[in-house]
């Protein structure tokens, strides 16, 4: 509650600094300092378990692992945006601000206790993102990418609203804690209750970017400026996994028969599908659109399982990858800004034009693929754990497949970057970008050697 | 705690010599810290061996009950040594010119850290993870120092190793979760009575991973290239002693996890196996560059390897243990060789020499013994280890044998029909450039010939070291 309150003064904040002389100065500080006050009062609800708004929140550890989560990722995009904003003069902090809103929303949904926080939370950690995916605003690529996130993002909050709906209709209630008491004590379940569930789920798979409803996202991760698309493949992600298997695992767990089937289908296409598009990209911001995707499929296999295994290891998974995913984006902001484009052949000797870029890069990319002694490999194992303890063989075995074919395409960046030479013009970090590149790395190798760091939190 | 102190030791030694800068400095940092580590690994081995201060167990990771749990058994005691003992030799081979050097050495030594914690792990988690970590080093080594299109090469190479090894993390998975104690302990991991339907699936997902490290037939596409693009001491690394964590795999890990999957399949993998001794023997007769040569003859006795450890029985798998280390000293010693040949003249082709005999007699007479290791003249420790292997593999079935013992045929003819081609008859094109080997290559090469006749003299050390730990891993085929 306090670190709610503390989000939206640090988004209002954020967006009165872009008055201020100093702004560009500014905002970094008044960032950081408003990341940290946050930080403190979300975890000082640690282990004490409360209810907010009328019971429409529960503030529990679960929630709150992931609300660091998300504030980590803020912490780092926030260390990159001097970077990136390096030549643009206005609008910074306020883009900062609406991030800010955004996690906001990402608040409320990892743990609320009804489903109309539910709906308001995705729309609250929405709607600034579709203002920001259109924040460069003379660029053609990122108009049409807010657009498109609009209106398919509008779909599937109705899609959800309607399953939302539809479940009350059924059962009475919003409250999730009512809902399996009532399909325990149900004679038979309704069929109006069966499709509000699958429309919800359909809903949440369409904000996941799973497929078959992903064809939103490569255009919207593409189009959008990098430093956004860097925040909703991270951030985005994390919201909206830790609602969906809260809301699995309690209201509709006794209906696991039911739309599990559904979740195996979207994890096996997401997996393969993702994956094998992955495989021929150019270019690496586009590589990183279908990485990302593909994420959503091995996270999809912790919400089948459906065990105790599974909140820890969604959790691991989507530390690893915030500590991976956001560097990479780093790497391909600065690679962009030195070399003018993100393709392949822009990485080409990368080693020789900064060493502490090529090798953070490096170390990133051989977590997104999943090798031991990074945290990406216990990311993916955990999630193969609760997979297999949840007699999910098959769908593993997919996930093995997938996992070596996301080896190859990273390692085909990879061997760019320490051979043959291309653009030799050497490339400048800030101090900030260093930081977020040096200590996400070494974060990687720590949970690499480590992993209980993070796996015995929930 | 000190097994903990011999990984640690190739990891420190890397460090240091990452720390400096001049090449000249560090090549020969490299050879003291290699020579010192082979020293150091000795002493500690031969001071402790058998004692409790060589083997820890504590918790690693608690989420899933994984320890840190190394020990050290007459396996791994002969293996350790041989992966140590054989770094100065690859350090001190190709003494080429070489960009970054520091990192180089660095790499170098920390694959060997990895290594030895592959044939340490007695926790099958920690196990795979020092399994893949080897990978890393030699990927960066093949990548960044290797040829002319080794950016192709060394991609094939890893995704392979790669996919394999993740199709025994599943298999692993598995085990783990249907294992009463949910625990990678070996112990654990050794009684866990899967029904024979089980067996057989987790069979194929634990053998392809070894199969492909090996490699062997029909799993070696990625070897000839990544051994020919490779720098040569990348190359003497995989196929002296990554090839022998496959091998390594097989005894410890394959056998005792799934006997019954074994019993099942072991026939047919042996007769792949076999086939894999003679394809390979032929594709060796047809090589031109010699380092392509070399890798086709390690796949050879590498087969016939895996075809002992099929065999299962005492005497076979004496012989796997002893030619693992015999296959590992003449694939150094060939490859060094081939490396003065490619350092002094530029070229690897076979018919780029000859007579070379006349120019350099004392290099001449070195190659002969190794080349005679490699064909398995008896007095060499190539014979003690294929004549083991073929009379393990005799006991077990006549036929496999019979083919089995071409390999030894047929070794003899491509040897010596590469050792006639450049080191007799008439003097090659390139042949000139050859001097007489003197200095530090003629006392290892000496050294590595010594070890060769010294092995075939006297090979009772070997074999007494493991003799216990081969009856305890067969005893689990038995029961």
């Amino acid at each position: 509650m306090n670190a709610l309150i503390s989000l939206a003064v640090l988004g209002i904040a954020l967006i009165y600094t872009e008055l201020s002389k100093e702004k560009k100065k500014l905002y970094q500080w008044v960032a950081l300092v408003g990341i940290a006050i946050t930080a403190a009062l979300t975890l000082a609800d640690w282990g004490s378990p409360t209810l907010y708004f009328n019971k429409l929140c529960t503030i529990t550890n679960y929630g709150i692992a992931f609300n660091i989560t998300m504030l980590l990722s803020m912490l780092m995009i926030v260390g990159i945006s001097r970077y990136y904003y390096n030549d643009v003069k206005e609008h910074v902090s306020e883009i900062m601000g609406l991030m800010v809103f955004s996690i906001f929303g990402g608040y409320l949904i990892t743990s609320y206790s009804n489903l109309i926080m539910l709906y308001l939370g995705i729309e609250t950690l929405s709607i600034p993102l579709y203002v920001l995916a259109g924040s460069k605003k003379l660029s053609f690529k990122s108009n049409e990418a807010s657009f498109k996130y609009f209106v398919m993002g509008g779909v599937a909050s109705a899609i959800l609203l309607l399953g939302i709906t539809l479940t009350y209709g059924a059962t009475g209630t919003f409250s999730i804690d009512a809902i399996s008491p009532f399909i325990a004590s149900a004679q038979h379940i309704p069929s109006i209750f069966v499709v509000g569930m699958m429309l919800i789920l359909v809903g949440l798979l369409f904000k996941a970017a799973a497929m078959p409803f992903h064809f939103w996202a490569p255009d919207v991760y593409d189009g959008s400026p990098t430093l956004v698309t860097a925040f909703m493949a991270t951030v985005v992600k994390i919201a909206v996994y830790a609602s969906f298997y809260l809301l699995f695992s309690t209201a509709f767990v006794a209906l696991t028969g039911v739309w599990a089937p559904v979740v195996w289908v979207a994890a096996a296409l997401t997996l393969i599908g993702s994956n094998v598009v992955a495989i021929n990209q150019k270019s690496a911001k586009r590589l990183m659109a279908y990485a990302s995707i593909s994420s959503s499929g091995f996270l999809l296999l912790g919400i089948l399982a459906c065990n105790s295994s599974s909140a820890p290891a969604i959790l691991f998974y989507l530390v690893s990858y915030v500590l991976a995913a956001i560097p990479a984006f780093a790497a391909i902001i600065a690679v962009r800004k030195c070399s003018g484009n993100d393709s392949f052949d822009a990485f080409n000797g990368l080693v020789k034009r900064n060493k502490t870029l090529a090798i953070t890069l490096a170390i990133a990319l051989i977590s997104l693929a999943g090798i031991p002694f990074t945290a990406g490999f216990f990311g993916k194992y955990y999630l193969f754990l609760a997979a297999i303890r949840g007699g999910y063989v098959w769908i593993t075995i997919i996930a093995v497949a997938a996992a070596i074919l996301s080896i190859y395409y990273f390692f085909r960046l990879l061997n760019r970057v320490f051979t043959t030479s291309g653009d030799e013009a050497p490339i400048e970090l800030s101090l900030g970008m260093k930081v977020v590149l040096i200590a996400s790395s070494a974060a990687t190798i720590l949970l690499g050697l480590l992993p209980d760091l993070v796996a015995t939190l929930l | 705690m000190l097994t903990i102190l011999l990984i640690l030791l190739p990891l420190v030694a890397g460090g240091f010599i990452l720390a400096l800068k001049e090449e000249k400095m560090v090549k020969k940092a490299a050879l003291a810290a290699s020579v010192a580590l082979f020293a150091a690994t000795a002493g500690i081995l031969a001071m402790f061996y058998g004692t409790p201060l060589l083997s820890i167990n504590m918790l690693w990771i608690s989420a899933i009950n994984s320890h840190l749990h190394l020990g050290v058994d007459g396996i791994s005691l002969v293996l350790i040594l041989m992966a140590v003992g054989l770094l100065p030799f690859i350090v001190a081979a190709d003494n080429a010119s070489i960009k970054k050097p520091n990192v180089f050495y660095a790499l170098l030594f920390f694959s060997i850290s990895a290594i030895l914690g592959v044939f340490m792990a007695l926790d099958s988690f920690l196990f795979y993870i020092f399994w893949e970590l080897s990978l890393i080093p030699v990927y960066f080594l093949a990548l960044i120092w290797g040829g002319e299109g080794s950016r192709k090469a060394t991609l094939k190479f890893f995704i392979y190793t790669a996919a394999g090894s993740l199709l025994m993390l599943v298999a692993n998975i598995y085990i783990y979760m249907v294992s009463s104690a949910h625990s990678f302990d070996l112990a654990g991991m050794y009684n866990q009575h899967l029904s024979a339907g089980e067996q057989s699936w987790l069979f194929w997902l634990i053998f392809i991973a070894f199969a492909i490290k090996a490699p062997i037939f029909p799993f070696h596409t990625w070897m000839p290239e990544t051994y020919t693009k490779a720098p040569m001491k990348a190359t003497m690394i995989l196929s002296a002693i990554m090839s022998k964590m496959g091998i390594y795999g097989m005894v410890r890990w394959l056998i005792p996890m799934v006997p019954l999957g074994v019993a099942q399949w072991g026939n047919t993998v042996m007769v792949v196996a076999v086939i894999g001794v003679v394809y390979a023997s032929i594709v060796t007769l047809m090589q031109k560059d010699l380092k392509t040569f070399s890798a086709y003859t390690s796949m050879a006795h590498i087969s016939l390897i895996v075809a002992g450890v099929f065999a299962a029985n005492q005497i076979s798998m004496q012989g796997v243990l002893f030619q693992m280390v015999a296959h590992g000293v003449n694939v150094v010693g060939m490859l060094y060789i081939i490396s003065i040949l490619e350092a002094k003249s530029g070229s690897r082709l076979i018919s780029d020499f000859g007579g070379i005999r006349s120019i350099a007699p004392k290099f001449s007479s070195l190659f002969m013994i190794v080349t005679f290791g490699v064909v398995a003249l008896p007095l060499t420790n190539g014979f003690i280890g294929e004549f083991l292997l073929i009379t393990g593999i005799f006991e077990h079935s006549i036929w496999m044998a019979a083919v089995a013992g071409l390999s030894i045929i047929m070794g003899a003819i491509y040897m010596l029909y590469m050792f006639q081609k450049v080191m007799l008859g008439e003097s090659g094109s390139k042949s000139s450039m050859i001097g007489d080997s003197k200095g530090t290559s003629f006392a290892l090469l000496s050294l590595l010939a010594l070890a060769i006749v010294v092995m075939g003299i006297f090979p009772l050390p070997i074999l007494d070291a493991t003799a216990s730990a081969v009856s305890g891993i067969l005893s689990f085929l038995m029961s």
